[in-house]
């Protein structure tokens, strides 16, 4: 997913505030949202799902959801984009739920390398051996963090917007979660 | 719960993750949540589930809380239109008229699929004709024409869309469907174009030569002509062919027998232009078959004259002297001495007269064919002819002066055609505009100026949009779509009066319940 084509503009949030207010009124109004917006929201679910019908299924839930609750959207400089992600995250958690599965976070090698490095430049190689160990020894909302910001690169407001938390709050628990990391990493090298 | 972090290849391509976009699903699925929801209802098994889906549909459609409000005013959005293309089942080689009165003329050979099979069967197509500036805005096409890098704005006199149901159907490049459109609009400066819709743009085909008074009677008439015309020449050569091939029947060979000379023989010189089939008999003699009392004193009379007449296998000899007459049944009989090589000069001649044979039927099964085609297509049109269909008279109304015009386009291969007449912006008078909503200013995407009493439709671009050219002499209105896709308009051009050079056009929005073509033409009184 590339995360920094969410970082809307504020006219565009603005042109997007007056489609949720036309689905409001009119439900097939809304398909332009999900023209826009279906592509990351089955990325995002197919990312952690990994069977695409499965996600298909998801990602129609979401939108549906999405459709019934969009009186609730309130348009506080989040993007709509974020607010379905939310809805996304929830359904997930559910289908993990039902399915009985572990939290399975699925990352492109070259990310983890990437994150490794801004983790430790100096010892990336030694670090990215311990890396994935290091994840799965956190806690789950602790890696879902990581994996927003590093892996689906969302920015802090679309984050806070997931979560519904500030964006603030956003920030300091993902400076939290790495410096939590790299103390973990870091005990594994005395080892 | 355990995390678990797994290292993957690549993310889903865009077009795998396309194909399970289906928003109609969404849309079900949601009504189906909100009928959950509303009806609180108390899950008791399969059977309830399949009651609850199936209302959900009903009451996704008949909610009065702003689910769905059908029937209620609305802000109209160039989405929300409902098209209006018309469905038709055609069959090969017929004349089938729409019900706008336009004409499509399907061959034998048509329709194709996508290996280049001939289709027999029916073909379900979609056809959708554009009449007016409103509709055209509606389709999303842009009609405005580059020439020598000059832009035009098409005058239009009618477009149409036509497109199979079924996309692995193509048309046959060697056997084009023929439209003719009904279009409305008597001028001579039109030309044919056809859009290509990855260049976004138009093609020019060639200038439409059609007679300002081609009307539906005319080219039925014509039609007919041309359908009658092959009919009657595919008679006459039917008739023909098969005088070619009665002819050539009596040249069939007959297989040489040898003569025996116990049996009595006659010589007679035959003509064989006459009798062809005998061509291949040297010393030509006829032995008398057993059938016939053959008195040996007769062949002492020297007779004046015989006839001789084929029956089947056998020829019937009939002797001639004043009144006197003798009648004897005889076959050809070879009397040379190489009858081998007599037998092998008829099989060569049985060969060749085989193949003359089967060059007729083919000839004749190919025009039998051609006939059939031509009598469904005159049959068509003559039933076309005696059917009464009601003139549309509200486009007479438009300078009094038109009526509607049938103008041919040969397609071979489905999409947008046009019949149009280029122009370029008016310049009678150009204000400084400014576009805004009741209160605010607004973005606007796309702005035309529609001539109504001309039915002329000026695409007016970015660059333009403060720079508004328009003819206050015409009955002016701007139809404009917003950055939502929201329609909106201006047709209060007697406020802007005709010496103004700036003013602010207050877009209103078009709010009404129905939502098709004809609703939001209704609207615009068009």
């Amino acid at each position: 997913m590339q995360g920094n084509n969410y970082h809307i503009a504020q006219q565009k949030m603005e042109e997007e505030r007056d489609l949720v207010a036309l689905a409001i009124e009119d439900p097939r109004h809304f398909e332009k949202l999900y023209g826009r917006y279906f592509l990351p929201i089955f990325k995002y679910i197919f990312n952690r799902i990994r069977v695409e019908h499965e996600t298909a299924e998801i990602t129609s839930d979401v939108f549906a959801k999405a459709l019934v609750n969009i009186k609730k959207y309130k348009y506080k400089e989040v993007p709509f984009v974020s607010w379905l992600y939310g809805i996304a995250r929830n359904e997930m958690l559910q289908h993990f739920r039902k399915q009985k599965k572990q939290n399975t976070v699925f990352v492109e090698e070259d990310k983890l390398r990437h994150f490794t490095e801004e983790i430790d430049s100096v010892n990336k190689e030694e670090l990215f051996e311990k890396m994935k160990t290091a994840l799965e020894q956190l806690a789950p909302e602790e890696l879902e963090l990581v994996e927003m910001k590093f892996f689906q690169q969302l920015s802090h407001k679309e984050i806070a917007g997931i979560l519904d938390i500030s964006e603030e709050n956003a920030r300091v628990k993902t400076f939290r979660v790495i410096k939590k990391l790299k103390e973990t990493v870091n005990k594994m090298g005395e080892l | 719960m355990k995390n678990t972090i797994e290292t993957k290849e690549k993310e889903i391509s865009d077009n795998d993750a396309l194909k399970h976009k289906d928003f109609d699903a969404v849309l079900k699925k949601a009504s189906v949540i909100k009928a959950t929801s509303r009806m609180n209802f108390k899950w008791v098994g399969g059977i309830a589930g399949v009651i609850l889906a199936s209302s959900a549909a009903l009451i996704y459609f008949s909610s009065s809380d702003g689910f769905l409000t059908p029937g209620k005013d609305k802000m109209v959005t160039i989405a929300m239109i409902t098209p209006d293309a018309e469905k038709l089942t055609v069959n090969n080689n017929s004349v089938i008229e729409t019900k706008n009165g336009s004409l499509l003329v399907i061959d034998e050979n048509s329709f194709v699929d996508q290996k280049g099979n001939v289709i027999k069967s029916g073909v379900e197509l979609s056809f959708k004709e554009y009449h007016d500036p409103l509709e055209q805005i509606i389709s999303g096409i842009p009609m405005t024409y580059d020439s020598a890098g000059v832009q035009y704005h098409f005058e239009s006199a009618g477009m149409f869309e036509l497109n199979s149901v079924d996309p692995n159907v193509k048309i046959n490049p060697h056997a084009p469907v023929r439209v003719i459109l009904n279009s409305k609009k008597n001028g001579r400066d039109y030309n044919l174009y056809e859009y290509n819709k990855e260049k976004k743009n138009w093609e020019f085909i060639s200038r439409d030569n059609t007679a300002p008074n081609n009307d539906r009677e005319k080219t039925l008439k014509k039609l007919h002509d041309e359908f009658s015309g092959k009919l009657s020449s595919a008679t006459q050569q039917i008739t023909s062919l098969k005088s070619v091939q009665t002819a050539v029947e009596k040249e069939k060979p007959i297989l040489p027998k040898e003569e025996n000379k116990d049996n009595y023989r006659v010589s007679i010189d035959v003509d064989q232009q006459e009798m062809p089939e005998l061509s291949s008999f040297k010393n030509l003699k006829f032995e008398v078959l057993p059938t016939s009392e053959f008195d040996a004193r007769k062949a002492n009379i020297v007779w004046e004259y015989v006839l001789v007449k084929k029956e089947k296998e056998k020829y019937i000899l009939t002797f001639y002297k004043g009144n006197k007459q003798y009648v004897v049944e005889g076959v050809p009989v070879y009397s040379g001495t190489n009858y081998k090589e007599e037998k092998r000069k008829f099989d060569f001649g049985i060969t060749a007269y085989q193949r003359r044979m089967d060059s007729i039927s083919t000839a004749l099964s190919e025009k039998t064919k051609l006939l059939e085609i031509a009598k469904k297509k005159t049959e068509d049109i003559i039933a076309l002819q005696v059917k009464e269909r009601p003139l549309i008279v509200e486009d007479e109304k438009v300078g009094g002066m038109e009526h509607e015009v049938l103008r041919a386009f040969s397609v071979s291969k489905f999409g947008t055609y046009n019949c149009d007449c280029p122009k370029v912006l008016p310049t009678e008078q150009i204000v400084d505009a400014h576009f805004k909503s009741k209160d605010n200013n607004i973005k606007l995407s796309q702005v035309y100026l529609v001539e109504k009493n001309t039915k002329k439709m000026f695409t007016i671009y970015d660059s333009f949009f403060k720079t508004f050219p328009f003819n206050p002499k015409n009955d002016n209105l701007i139809i404009s779509v917003d950055s939502i896709g929201q329609i909106r308009y201006f047709d209060n051009f007697s406020a802007v009066g005709t010496s103004a050079t700036q003013y602010d056009f207050a877009m209103a929005p078009v709010v009404i319940s129905d939502h098709s073509v004809a609703g939001v033409k209704k609207f615009f009184k068009f």
